[in-house]
């Protein structure tokens, strides 16, 4: 510990509880309790958000009700092998990537899971793996990863 | 400063101010804006710019939050600013957009604030403990009310005032709001009730203080000629002011908002006001405690010094028969406070009360200029806006 005179140690002592929202809740629900991703879309701009939104931020219509089913498999857009872990160390190389699930117009970042002598890479067909239907807890995390078909 | 060319709100909107709401700030952002919109049968398509107001990243718990709440106000693809001076913000972004088109970049511009306090554990006062000095007052434990207390003591003491004569604001404000549906905090309370709530740092009582809530509220601004095209009762933005005094508030004197009058006497000027007294029908005065609402009427220079309370006595700040109506939104104090969002929501209330729209809250005698100031920052920025109507 410094001395006083010269530095003291101090916090912002706060702590956060985000809401997932009336459109993260739609969204969240769908995965945990049917496996299932849901989206909702925007007849005006003929664009599909997913995870669900409330409104389209294209031309700002409300487009929570308008639920539309996605995935559940997607195309690799983008793929990373890190590294690194959060704080920065050394860590067993991972697979992180950009996902476009069929039919949605948006993408999702998840784990990206190789496959013996099968390197993920762009354009590359993928599903989603998930946790056990008692394990899931209303998380994108009740999805495991992402895996090459 | 003289304006390039001549500014009007056209159009305004606001959610409920609650105290947990379950949509996310974007949800909330999103649905005054969109309300805003609709007010003035404008599409997003019409908006050329979008100024964005919230306060600290702590309360949403979201670092660059400006960014974050961009497209929910309407910033896709768009021109856009986010700006933050704590609870002046409300006030502070309107300005900020009336720049935008005053300047001549732009036609049109949508000024929406939103606030989630909610999200903040244990409470919103965590964040604020980090605006005291490291060294000098940190290690001595202090909250926020510190402040306020001793500002409404030296208040008190110098002009040889008493907490009954302070206390009729909250009285005022809550009844006020029983008309507002956007109101959290709207009560039928009488001067006994606030005398007799909670001392939470002697001399403020529980009921002299604002609640925390989230909530969004916004206007559009249009150029006098695309104004005319929206609306024909565009409600002219006629003078704006801010300004800043010193962070080290112990060295300010805190019986008198001299960054308050600093800032009115800049938008007055503009707006071309000489007897503030006489030519302003309504203030929205910003009224987080009880004694800030005296103490800003005193700063906007609409009374004597010290004299406000005296003022509030005799009726001339009540809404259906005062001769100045204070607050008649219901303030701080009885709408709520979500930090931006509640300074925007002064400016909503000006924007109704001279369209003739303020529905039972609505001020008699068509009213035709008024005021509307928020306070914040380290205690130390005054933000203003007048209106006016033809
Ligand atoms: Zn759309």
């Amino acid at each position: 510990m410094p001395a006083a005179i010269t530095r003291v140690k101090g916090k912002i002592p706060i702590e956060n509880s985000y809401t997932s929202g009336l459109a993260g809740e739609k969204t969240l629900k769908a995965i945990k309790e049917h496996g299932e991703f849901i989206g909702t879309s925007c007849p005006t701009c003929n664009w599909t958000y997913f995870p669900a939104r409330m409104f389209c931020e294209r031309c700002f219509s409300r487009i929570l009700e308008n639920d539309k089913s996605v995935g559940p498999e997607g195309t690799l857009e983008a793929v990373s092998l890190v590294n690194i872990d959060q704080s920065g160390k050394k860590t067993k190389p991972y697979y992180v990537g950009l996902i476009k699930l069929d039919k949605a117009d948006t993408k999702l970042l998840h784990h990206i899971k190789g496959a013996k002598g099968l390197v993920p890479r762009p354009g590359a067909r993928v599903r989603p793996v998930f946790n056990s239907p008692d394990k899931r807890r209303g998380s994108i995390t009740d999805i495991l990863a992402f895996e090459l078909v | 400063m003289k304006p390039y060319r001549k500014v009007a709100i056209v159009g305004a909107g606001i959610t409920k101010f609650i105290h947990k709401a379950k949509e996310t700030p974007k949800e909330l952002a999103w649905a005054a804006a969109k309300m805003t919109l609709e007010s003035c049968n404008m599409k997003l398509s019409d908006v050329d710019a979008v100024v964005h107001g919230t306060a600290p990243d702590a309360f949403d718990g979201v670092h660059m939050k400006g960014e974050y709440l961009a497209e929910a106000s309407g910033g896709w693809n768009k021109p856009y600013l986010r700006c933050y001076v704590g609870g002046g913000t409300g006030v502070f972004a309107p300005a900020q957009a009336w720049l935008h088109i005053a300047s001549g970049a732009f036609d049109t511009c949508l000024a929406v604030c939103e606030e989630k306090m909610s999200n903040c554990q244990p409470h919103p006062q965590g964040a604020f403990l980090t605006i005291f000095d490291n060294f000098l007052e940190r290690p001595l434990k202090p909250n926020l009310l510190w402040i306020f207390s001793l500002e409404m003591n030296r208040y008190m003491s110098t002009y040889g005032l008493k907490i009954e004569d302070i206390a009729p604001v909250s009285v005022k404000n809550k009844n006020n709001a029983l008309d507002h549906p956007s109101a959290q905090a709207a009560e039928p309370v009488t001067l006994q009730d606030v005398l007799n709530s909670e001392i939470m740092a002697w001399p403020v009582h529980r009921l002299m203080v604002s609640p925390t809530s989230d909530g969004a509220a916004a206007v559009l601004l249009a150029s006098e000629e695309k104004a005319r095209q929206i609306t024909d009762k565009p409600v002219w933005i006629e003078g704006v002011g801010w300004n800043l005094d010193t962070a080290y508030w112990t060295n300010r004197d805190l019986c008198y908002p001299q960054y308050v009058e600093k800032a009115v006497r800049m938008a007055y000027e503009m707006a071309d006001i000489k007897e503030p007294k006489k030519e302003i029908h309504i203030a929205e005065p910003y009224d987080p405690f009880a004694y800030k609402e005296l103490h800003h009427m005193e700063g906007l220079l609409l009374c004597d010094k010290g004299k406000a309370p005296e003022d509030l006595a005799l009726g001339r700040f009540d809404r259906q028969k005062g001769s100045l109506p204070a607050c008649p939104s219901g303030g701080l104090l009885g709408v709520g406070n979500p930090i931006a969002a509640a300074g925007m929501m002064k400016v909503c209330e000006l924007f109704w009360q001279l369209r003739g729209e303020a529905g039972k809250r609505q001020v008699p005698g068509q009213p035709k200029k008024a005021v509307a100031q928020a306070w914040g920052d380290l205690m130390q920025v005054g933000t203003v806006l007048v209106c006016g109507v033809n």
